[in-house]
């Protein structure tokens, strides 16, 4: 969860956050967080309710067959978009500040290999590449926040709301959408080991995310300015490049490895969700074809979608908060309400 | 089962390395094919109403042809450096004319910075800022200067000593400017960030051309001449240059804008018609908005440390220092007040007071508008200084040299 939030924020969120709220950026961040908390109980109270089944399934058993099967598809949609702009901010990323050279079809078939191989060897492998990278990535970040503590200016935090209440509102949509994919939850509830403690763990996933995250915009704001960081896509990267502390310096390319590692997780997971929710969905016996349409549909639309960054960006700013809200927490918090509704149909599947 | 399952991620950590490490060899080039740029510069005017760039730049000499020719360059750039200059309508032409005099590819990766010619910091300046920030080559760090006239002539006359010029300018930068008051260590992000701020100007450290002394000077056919020094400071209101700072404005500017710490900054000071001279190691400044009845002024109050040891045979006793002190700082006042008042005529608020006063007093700041400019030279500012003596070096009072018969 924490690595499904943070892969892709810790980039891109101080941009455009601060682009909106200015100095108070970090309070978006924040009222994220809280919301972010709202949202898993949300979905943990959803899944509690149907223990042993995925959100295809009891969507079928509450809305019935054809709006259940509406629903379902319409979530394969959701993470197919996130992983489309995923794919998308990776190869944006990569070609304007690496390899502007490399054809963005390159580094997309590249990571739906990787992926493509973890779905095929089942979430435990995720899981477990995940567990692997989520030390490495943490202290990754804890270094680079470390070493920027002496240049950072925390008047640039002053004064306090300039822009107003309104605007920190305003901006904490976007990272309140990016916290929402934690509804990844609801198709894997069944799967997790200890179901009774996904709440507290997940609290603390969201926890440590967002602090995480306010520190990373707290830093980009105090080095550069909110009015620069604004005005920037990649405003963590820029502030790794700053970062010199005696003769340490050049320290992108750790910024380069959480950003590749944290997506090839975060592509991993979507790309499992959008095949095995697929796959039962039309009962199909054989995934392989699944796999290969759906590694298709992730590589080919994202040049075709996005023209430039600047669509990317546009995209996230304006379009993302409502697709994500929409599905994140309208939909499961419908469902929660059904399912008060109708307690005798959920008793049966206790 | 297990082994299983480590074969797999195992498996997965080879793809992932693969990805991380080879997905960039279209992008990748081999060092014998790059030019390295290390310093650029970029000058602008208009020909008969049309734009018309001047993009210079120093790149590393292959390390084979570092050292012939030895007193017959362009420049000073002691045979390490070479410099290759274009000219075009746009910027980007004008790099461009210059890239095709070069066999390799110009890579920007070990730039140190760049230099901007008066004019075209006068008339180009965010639009060079612009496209400087969007290159991705660009580092936060890279340094950033102005000069007088043409900047492609700094980066002829290049530097003082035998290194390269780059270096020379860029350690300048780093170690230098601030700590010993000749200018200020700005970088490129620091200077972005002022420029977009909406509440303070910004400023750049002048480098300028100086005659070479004697020893300097390279012997040979083509002797070296002159060379370039980094002093004083170019001032930016609304991201173009509307003027300079002096020697002593400079000083002023550190003191009202930064904590010192690393000093010294070496201050003549005149007593009696004696001068003597203030090393200050130390100081802090305060700058406090006052807002009543709708009037502006800002209350400044800068506490500096020193010592004397170029005492010119002024006694030294605790009686004297006593005495000494008010000196100094009515002397520091003068060149605070002088500070000032410069950034009031260039009506550019490069020391931040409007910047206080938005933090500290948001509303009235707002309430300003785009007037806030005009609101910071219509206030009053009251300085008060504080210079005490806190050494005089390794000597008490007086050496007492006998006279002889």
């Amino acid at each position: 969860m924490f690595m499904i939030v943070i892969s892709t924020a810790i980039l891109l969120i101080p941009g455009i956050t601060a682009e909106k709220a200015a100095e108070s950026a970090w309070l978006s961040v924040l009222i994220a967080l809280a919301v972010g908390i709202v949202n898993l109980m949300l979905i943990y109270y959803l899944g509690k309710r149907f223990p042993k089944l995925t959100l295809p399934e009891y969507a079928g058993i509450l809305l019935g067959k054809t709006l259940g099967k509406v629903l379902t598809f319409g979530y394969v949609l959701f993470f197919l978009i996130i992983s489309i702009t995923v794919l998308r901010e990776f190869t944006d990323f990569l070609n304007m500040n690496l390899m502007p050279e490399t054809p963005p079809y390159v580094f997309q078939t590249g990571l739906m290999i990787v992926a493509a191989y973890a779905v095929v060897k089942g979430i435990e492998v995720i899981v477990r590449v995940n567990q692997f990278i989520l030390p490495l990535f943490i202290l990754s970040l804890a270094v680079l926040l470390a070493l920027a503590v002496r240049d950072m200016d925390l008047n640039n935090l002053q004064p306090f709301l300039d822009k107003g209440v309104l605007s920190v509102l305003d901006a904490s949509l976007v990272p309140i959408a990016w916290f929402g994919q934690i509804v990844v939850l609801v198709f894997l509830f069944p799967k997790v080991n200890q179901a009774e403690d996904i709440l507290k763990n997940g609290i603390l996933g969201i926890i440590a995310a967002g602090i995480l995250l306010t520190f990373i915009n707290i830093a980009t704001i105090t080095v550069f300015g909110p009015e620069y960081t604004g005005e920037m896509y990649f405003a963590f990267l820029y502030l790794a490049k700053y970062i010199k502390f005696i003769t340490i310096q050049r320290l992108e390319f750790l910024v380069i490895f959480i950003w590749v590692s944290g997506i090839v997780v975060k592509v991993a997971v979507m790309y499992y969700l959008e095949t095995m929710t697929l796959v039962r969905m039309f009962s199909l016996k054989n995934k392989k074809y699944v796999l290969l349409g759906l590694a298709l549909l992730n590589i080919i639309p994202p040049n075709l979608l996005f023209e430039s960054p600047l669509d990317v960006g546009y995209f996230l700013k304006n379009i993302w908060p409502s697709i994500g809200l929409t599905f994140e927490l309208l939909i499961p918090g419908l469902l929660l309400l059904l399912t008060i509704i109708e307690k005798k149909k959920v008793r049966r599947y206790h | 089962m297990k082994k299983l399952r480590f074969r797999n991620i195992g498996t997965f950590s080879v793809l992932f390395s693969l990805l991380l490490f080879c997905s960039g060899c279209w992008s990748s080039k081999e060092v014998e094919t790059l030019a390295f740029v290390t310093l650029s510069s970029f000058d602008y005017t208009q020909i008969n109403g049309q734009d018309f760039w001047t993009a210079a730049t120093l790149t590393m000499k292959p390390p084979s042809s570092q050292g012939q020719g030895q007193g017959n360059t362009s420049g000073s750039n002691n045979n390490m450096e070479q410099l290759i200059i274009g000219q075009g309508s746009t910027m980007q032409v004008a790099i461009r004319n210059y890239t095709a005099k070069l066999p390799a590819v110009p890579f920007y990766g070990y730039a140190t910075g760049f230099i901007i010619g008066e004019e075209a910091a006068k008339k180009k300046a965010p639009e060079i800022i612009e496209h400087y920030a969007r290159y991705w080559q660009t580092r936060p760090r890279d340094i950033i200067l102005v000069c007088k006239g043409e900047a492609k002539e700094i980066l002829k006359a290049g530097g003082t000593t035998d290194r390269s010029f780059s270096e020379e300018v860029s350690q300048f930068i780093d170690l230098q400017a601030t700590n010993s008051g000749k200018s200020y260590g700005m970088y490129f992000s620091t200077f972005v960030s002022w420029l977009t701020s909406t509440d303070r100007d910004a400023v750049l450290p002048q480098i300028k051309i100086i005659p070479l002394e004697p020893d300097n000077k390279k012997s040979g056919d083509n002797p070296k001449t002159e060379g370039s020094i980094i002093e004083g400071l170019g001032v930016f209101q609304a991201g173009h240059l509307v003027g300079w700072l002096d020697q002593e404005q400079t000083i002023g500017f550190l003191l009202l804008t930064q904590k010192i710490n690393k000093g010294p900054f070496s201050i003549p000071v005149q007593k009696d018609k004696t001068m003597f001279n203030y090393f200050l190691t130390h100081s802090t400044y305060k700058v406090k908005p006052v807002v009543t009845n709708q009037k502006i002024s800002y209350q400044v109050t800068i506490e500096t440390k020193g010592e004397i040891d170029e005492n010119n045979g002024l006694p030294l006793t605790k009686e004297d220092i006593a005495q000494l002190e008010p000196v100094i700082s009515e002397r520091l006042k003068k060149i605070l007040t002088a500070t000032v008042n410069q950034a009031k005529t260039y009506q550019a608020d490069f020391l931040g007071f409007s910047e206080k006063l938005h933090k500290q007093d948001p509303k009235t700041f707002h309430a300003l508008g785009s007037e806030w400019r005009k609101a910071f030279v219509n206030a009053n500012v009251e300085i008060t200084v504080k210079a005490k003596i806190i050494s005089t070096g390794r000597l008490k009072e007086k050496l007492v040299i006998n006279p002889t018969d």
